[in-house]
């Protein structure tokens, strides 16, 4: 009698701590299967973010509608659609800098085991940035260094009429390539902190030089036009 | 009775000891498999999210757009690069991808909704050491059909977008394979989409 209470009382308490761990390990499980999957999850989310924001970066600083129109196009062609499944995509341009497009996801991850428990869904969210660089100043005042606008030595600028071409053959672009060249005397407000100093010398040439020049300093407009006739290179 | 009591603890001990290892095992099993199925899986997601990402960079390698003589002069070296990309992550450090098991990376235009466009879907096939040579190294895909030619890619507005495909088969590597016939073998597919990046 007393052995078979003694033998009772053993098993079960093997069972009850079998039952013990195995709850406690399954619980493990479910916590590693739920997390990793979580993982997954925000890695495609982070995906479609990059996407979003490397396609509608190139849209600003001016076109912010276009921006956010093609960045939310690109995340829902990653998955993630605005408004879908619980999914919500932002994208804007940053406040400090107009040339970085900010694009946040946000999307819900189903749970595997954690719904035991009542929780269907964990939140996820990812941002991404991009910045769209624009042409780089160079050290000339007020330009870039690229394209302007070809003028003759009478014109005022941006006012400059097509350029009849050296072999009289039809006009020139009035578009051609700027080189900003910093000078003696040269204003500088893109580049080097300390100004070049006009001391007078060599005096101003009004015929070259443009009159709308301030007084601290000239400038020098080279314009380069096709040869009249092409060049035979000497290989 | 103290007898009793050693030979009833043992009893226990071996019921524990029999009961326990197959649930244990399989538990463990289960945790190593799923824990490598969703390493390949990230794997492949940055794998595909870095094609995309080279392949929306390089557009139609420079140049005028179009395939004329004269246009895109660096058309044919845009899809190497974009496999090359794919191929490094893939093999990179720490990966548990076996890069025999991966059949194809397809690189083809997105539609609107992000799927591939029938008809404009480059495909590449795994073959070891048999691809062009990207930066010195040989890749171990081989293209097959190329119906999306780089030289028409256009970033022009709206952007064309290319959408990354690889298909892999997974072979399970414990032995609850031979129990859960889902872990002998199954396919996984990723694909990313991006934007052809314009330049202004």
């Amino acid at each position: 009698m007393r052995t078979g209470r003694f033998r009772r009382e053993q098993r079960g308490q093997v069972l009850v701590i079998v039952a013990v761990m195995i709850v406690a390990l399954l619980g493990f499980t479910g916590l590693v299967t739920d997390v990793a999957w979580y993982e997954v999850n925000l890695m495609r989310i982070q995906r479609a973010a990059d996407a979003a924001a490397l396609a509608g970066v190139v849209y600003l600083p001016t076109n912010v509608a276009g921006a956010q129109n093609a960045a939310l196009q690109e995340s829902s062609k990653n998955g993630f659609a605005n408004g879908q499944n619980g999914v919500t995509v932002t994208a804007a341009p940053e406040g400090l800098n107009n040339l970085i497009l900010g694009v946040t996801v946000t999307a819900p991850v189903r749970s595997w085991f954690a719904r035991l428990f009542g929780v269907t869904q964990f939140n996820a969210r990812r941002n991404a940035k991009a910045e769209f660089v624009l042409p780089v100043p160079m050290g000339s005042p007020q330009n870039y260094y690229g394209i302007n606008v070809i003028c003759r030595n009478s014109d005022v600028p941006p006012n400059c009429p097509l350029v009849a071409s050296a072999d009289g053959s039809g006009d020139l672009s009035a578009l051609g390539f700027f080189g900003g060249v910093e000078a003696r005397g040269t204003d500088r407000q893109n580049g080097d902190a300390y100004s070049t100093y006009y001391n007078g010398n060599p005096a101003l040439n009004a015929g070259f030089d443009a009159p709308s020049t301030p007084a601290s300093g000239y400038t020098t407009r080279c314009s380069a036009r096709p040869e009249a006739t092409p060049r035979t290179d000497v290989v | 009775m103290i007898r009793f009591f050693q030979s009833e603890d043992a009893q226990g001990l071996v019921e524990f000891a029999l009961v326990l290892p197959p649930v244990l095992l399989i538990l463990v099993f289960g945790l190593v498999e799923l824990g490598t199925v969703l390493s390949v899986a990230m794997t492949m997601s940055s794998a595909t999210r870095e094609g995309a990402r080279v392949a929306s960079a390089l557009v139609n390698g420079g140049g005028a757009l179009g395939c004329s003589a004269g246009q895109s002069p660096n058309a044919a070296s845009v899809d190497p690069n974009v496999i090359a990309a794919v191929e490094r992550v893939l093999v990179g450090t720490g990966t548990r991808v076996a890069l025999a098991d991966l059949t194809q990376i397809r690189i083809a235009k997105a539609t609107l909704a992000g799927a591939e466009t029938a008809g404009q879907i480059n495909t590449w096939n795994y073959q070891l050491n048999g691809g062009p040579v990207v930066d010195g190294q040989q890749l171990d895909f081989v293209p097959a059909s190329q119906p999306w030619q780089a030289c028409s890619r256009d970033n022009g507005s709206p952007a064309d977008s290319a959408v990354i495909t690889i298909t892999y088969t997974y072979r399970g590597r414990t032995p609850l394979r031979m129990l859960v016939p889902m872990f002998n073998q199954f396919t996984m597919t990723d694909h990313t989409v991006m934007a052809m990046n314009a330049n202004r």
